[in-house]
Formats: structure tokens, C-alpha cells, sequence
């Protein structure tokens, strides 16, 4: 049976480059931890080495 | 992830660092590969006051056989032990484990003395000491010393290495002819640490007969350790089957594993029998013996 | 010190700067240069999407002080392509639908490449230990070999004959 689609029309049954790779190839994905927008702060957890004690001091 | 504040010297010759772990004390660190410590910093399990890194320290990096022992400089990347022939056509049973250790891009960093030095009861090359019977040269303000692999491991963690000592050289006495050795890690993926290891090198006589054998047994105690009655069993046995089976019961119960979600203390032991069996046999095989 | 300056090469263009000692090779590539296309996949040195290659060697990134690279040549995945051409490396990627969420992507193809300058003919066996460093969460690994493939095919080839 012969395919009615073709690669440059619908393109069904035929493999497909995505349109996205070469963004991605290219290390110019845009993931959450790259965005930088303006004021923006960091967090970082410190986590207490104890399980029930009084906070004397956090050092970072 | 990220480490807490450090300082940071690279010097240029194995004097200064010395020099700078005698002044820093308990505060100072060496850094070699970094492939162990860098990670502890990240999750802030350590800390340290001065890193000194080997890195800029010329001839601390090389593989090469002199009067009867293969001669390891302390900083030679394991990369470098995988893709040197000599290695692998003399010791393999250091190729075995070289390639079992971490990942590809970790080998690329991590250095052979440092695996020893940070003794970590589940790295691997502690157990292929013993095995090879190697010693550690060490180099401190009072000169070189050499110690023998059996004395080097002290606890977890801990080695037979003054706070203000490097280690600069491990030297590996060459097996005589029939000789052959195995390391068989089990692990569930790559880059895991051993959920057990066994290291295995036999010595067979010209009849065929096991003539001498060390074993070393990763992760299953607060150190390394020799299978010493396993040892003592297979000397001047034949190498049959029953034999090397019973070498694994008696290697089983020279480990004291602990039960983590790798496995149960029974499960762990029982895979070091499983493993000591099949090290000896390839080991066996290596040395030329059925 | 608590700080150093140390000049680092990447990506061919030289980079002087004053850093913490415990600034993470990464978080210097990452932060400070702002090539982002090195990730951070995990607190554990397991991943491998903070690969880049050190003076031609893969390694991963986040288990690097920065000063170690002090005097180095580092080549990230900005790196790969030449004047808006793919390197061959990137073209498999695309391809071979060697990639779905990209995440992986840059540390996959920055050992791909140290592999092949190393081994330009692998079996599939040597890719897949090559990789072995490297997770990826989406693939399942099939379609990389077949990446690494296509590019060890395409580079074999004399360069006139290599696609448009």
C-alpha cells in the first residue's frame, strides 16, 4: 500500500526531526535553574544535624 | 551542594605540601583526585580548613616494573591504570578492579593512592592490596617510610598515615610465573559502591596445585579483609571444584557485613562465598591451572 | 586563601577571574560565564550532566573545584558547533532522537566526543561503557548508541562528502 503522506506533507509514517533539538544541542535550553531574572535571590537548605536541639547558631 | 569555606594551596613540590599539612594540622587536607573527599564537602559530611591539592606536583603519576616490584605513583589516575597494557597483561586482577571503580568520567579524576588513602570500606582497591601483598611508601617530614598493605588500614576512614605523611607510591611485588589473580564486585548498577567484592590472586605450584592464595573482601567490615582461613585452607590443595567451594564457605565467614538496603547480613555473606568461589576459579585460570 | 584568580580557556577564549577555592567547576561555568548548557542533574556526583571536557578528558564538573582548572582548556557544549554548524555529534543527537527532555543531552555528547577522538570506530559495548557515567531518565540509552553511531559514521567519512 503506498503512503499517502509524505515527509514535508503531514509527515504520518514517516520519521520527523523535532523542531526543539537544536536549541537543546546547543546548550541553549531554557530549565528552570538557568532563567536569571532581576532581584532575584538564591536558597539553599541547611538542614539541622539533630533531630530535637536548640538553635545556637547557623553557620553557612 | 555547595561546600563550606575552605583554603586552597596547589603547590609545586611534594616539600611544600608537607610542609603545609605540618603547619595546618587536623585542619589540613590533601586533595588528589578529589573524587571521594570533594563529594563529602558537597554534602557537607567533612570539613576542612586548608586543601592541599597534588595536583601541580610533578612525578607523582606513574606505572612502571623496577626490581622485582610494579611500582604505582600515588597520584596516577585510575584511567591510567585501565589503559596501560602492562597492567593488564601482568596484573590484571588490577585491571579488574580499576574498571569496576565508580564510572568512566569519575576514573578520569580519581587517583589509586587516593582510594587507598581515603579508605572508604566499600572502595575498591584497598582489598586488591591485599591481595597482591603491596606496600604503601609515604613520604612525611621525617623522610619515606614503607608500609606493608597489612598494617595500612586501620579503621573506617583511617589508615596508618600521619596527619602530616603523603602517600606517594604503592608497590606491588611482581607474581612469580603461575600466578593469577580476579576481582569480582557485585554492584546494582554502574557506580555504585560493592554491596560485596572479593579480590582473589593465586599462586599455583608445577604440578597444578594452589600453592599460595590471598584474598581481600570489600565492604563487609569496618576494613578490608583477608579471608585468612580460606587462605590457610586452599594452601597445597587442587584446584577441583569442592575445593574452591569450600574456600568461599570459609571466606563467607571472615565477613562481617552490615545489613543496609543493599542487602540483609545473610544475603551478603552468602555473595561473598558465591563471588570468592568464582574470583578463585578465574584467578586459577589466569594462572595457566584448570 | 580563601580566593584566587585563576584563567581558565573555554571554549577557546581565555577567562580570568578572581574565585572562592570552594567554587565548584560547575557553578564557574554555570554562574559566572553564563554557558548554561552544562547542567546540574543531582548532589551526588552520580548523573554526569555537568560533563565537560578538561584538557580533552571528559569529567564531570561538579566534582571540580574551579582552581583545579586554573591553567586549564575547558570545552563545553557550546563548543561543539562551529559558526552555526552541528558538529556531527549534535546532528546524530538530532537524528537519531538521541534526546527528549535535553537534560542529559550536553553531558552525553561531551563524553560521546571525548570517545570517539579517543575511538573513533567503537562497538556498541564501548559506547555503552563510555555512557556509563552518564543517566539519562528519558531514552532509555537506545537512540544515544544510535547518536553515536550515526556520528562515528559521519566523521569517518571525507570531509567533502559530509552533508549540507
Amino acid at each position: 500500500m503506498a503512503l499517502k503522506t509524505s515527509a514535508d506533507v503531514c509527515g504520518m509514517g514517516h520519521s520527523m526531526k523535532r523542531k526543539e533539538d537544536p536549541r537543546f544541542l546547543q546548550g541553549q535550553g531554557r530549565y528552570v535553574d538557568d532563567l536569571q531574572l532581576p532581584g532575584m535571590l538564591y536558597m539553599d537548605i541547611v538542614r539541622s544535624p539533630l533531630a530535637h536541639a536548640r538553635i545556637t547558631a547557623i553557620n553557612t | 551542594m555547595i561546600p563550606p569555606r575552605f583554603d586552597y594551596e596547589a603547590p609545586a613540590t611534594l616539600e611544600e605540601a608537607i610542609g603545609l599539612l605540618q603547619r595546618h594540622g587536623d585542619q589540613a587536607k590533601v586533595l588528589s583526585g578529589g573524587q571521594s573527599l570533594l563529594p563529602l564537602l558537597k554534602l557537607r559530611l567533612s570539613s576542612v580548613g586548608m586543601l592541599v591539592d597534588l595536583g601541580h606536583i610533578p612525578g607523582l603519576s606513574y606505572i612502571e616494573e623496577e626490581g622485582g616490584f610494579l611500582r604505582i605513583g600515588g597520584a596516577t589516575r585510575e584511567c591510567e591504570l585501565e589503559r596501560s597494557e602492562l597492567i593488564r597483561t601482568r596484573y590484571p586482577l588490577l585491571t579488574d578492579t580499576t574498571l569496576v571503580i565508580a564510572d568512566p568520567l569519575v576514573r578520569n579524576r580519581a587517583t589509586v593512592g587516593g582510594n587507598l588513602a581515603h579508605a572508604d570500606p566499600a572502595n575498591d582497591h584497598p582489598a586488591t592490596m591485599l591481595a597482591l601483598g603491596a606496600e604503601i611508601v609515604a613520604r612525611g617530614p621525617k623522610g619515606k617510610r614503607t608500609i606493608p598493605i597489612d598494617q595500612f588500614f586501620r579503621g573506617p576512614f583511617e589508615t596508618a598515615l600521619e596527619p602530616d605523611e603523603i602517600l606517594i607510591e604503592i608497590r606491588i611485588p611482581t607474581p612469580p610465573a603461575r600466578s593469577g589473580g580476579s576481582y569480582l564486585k557485585l554492584e546494582r548498577k554502574v557506580g555504585d559502591y560493592a554491596t560485596v567484592a572479593v579480590a582473589a590472586q593465586v599462586m599455583l605450584d608445577a604440578g597444578g596445585s594452589i600453592q599460595a592464595a590471598r584474598i581481600g573482601l570489600t565492604s563487609v567490615a569496618e576494613t578490608p579483609v583477608r579471608a585468612e582461613k580460606a587462605e590457610a585452607f586452599l594452601r597445597g590443595k587442587r584446584t577441583a571444584a569442592n575445593i574452591l567451594a569450600e574456600a568461599g564457605r570459609l571466606a563467607a565467614e571472615a565477613a562481617s557485613p552490615t545489613a543496609d538496603w543493599k542487602g540483609s547480613v545473610e544475603y551478603k555473606r552468602d555473595m561473598v562465598r558465591v563471588l570468592t568461589t568464582r574470583a578463585l576459579a578465574k584467578a586459577i585460570e589466569r594462572a595457566g591451572g584448570k | 586563601m580563601a580566593t584566587h584568580e585563576i584563567t581558565v580557556t573555554v571554549n577557546g577564549t581565555p577567562h580570568r577571574a578572581e574565585v572562592e577555592s570552594r567554587l565548584l567547576l560547575v557553578h564557574f561555568i554555570r554562574d559566572e560565564l553564563r554557558l548554561t548548557g552544562t547542567h546540574i542533574g543531582c548532589d551526588t556526583t552520580h548523573c554526569g550532566a555537568c560533563t565537560v571536557l578538561l584538557d580533552g578528558e571528559p569529567v564531570k564538573s561538579c566534582t571540580l573545584l574551579a582552581v583545579q582548572a586554573d591553567g586549564g582548556s575547558i570545552t563545553t557544549v557550546e563548543g561543539l558547533a562551529r559558526d552555526g554548524t552541528l558538529h556531527p555529534i549534535q546532528e546524530g543527537f538530532w537524528q537519531e532522537h538521541g534526546l527528549q527532555c535535553g537534560y542529559c543531552t550536553p553531558g552525553m555528547m561531551m563524553t560521546s566526543h571525548a570517545l570517539l577522538q579517543r575511538n573513533p570506530q567503537p562497538s556498541e559495548e564501548e559506547i555503552r561503557r563510555a555512557i556509563s557515567g552518564n543517566l539519562c531518565r528519558c531514552t532509555g540509552y537506545v537512540n544515544i548508541v544510535k547518536a553515536v553511531q550515526y556520528a562515528a559514521e559521519k566523521m569517518a567519512q571525507p570531509v567533502t562528502t559530509q552533508g549540507l
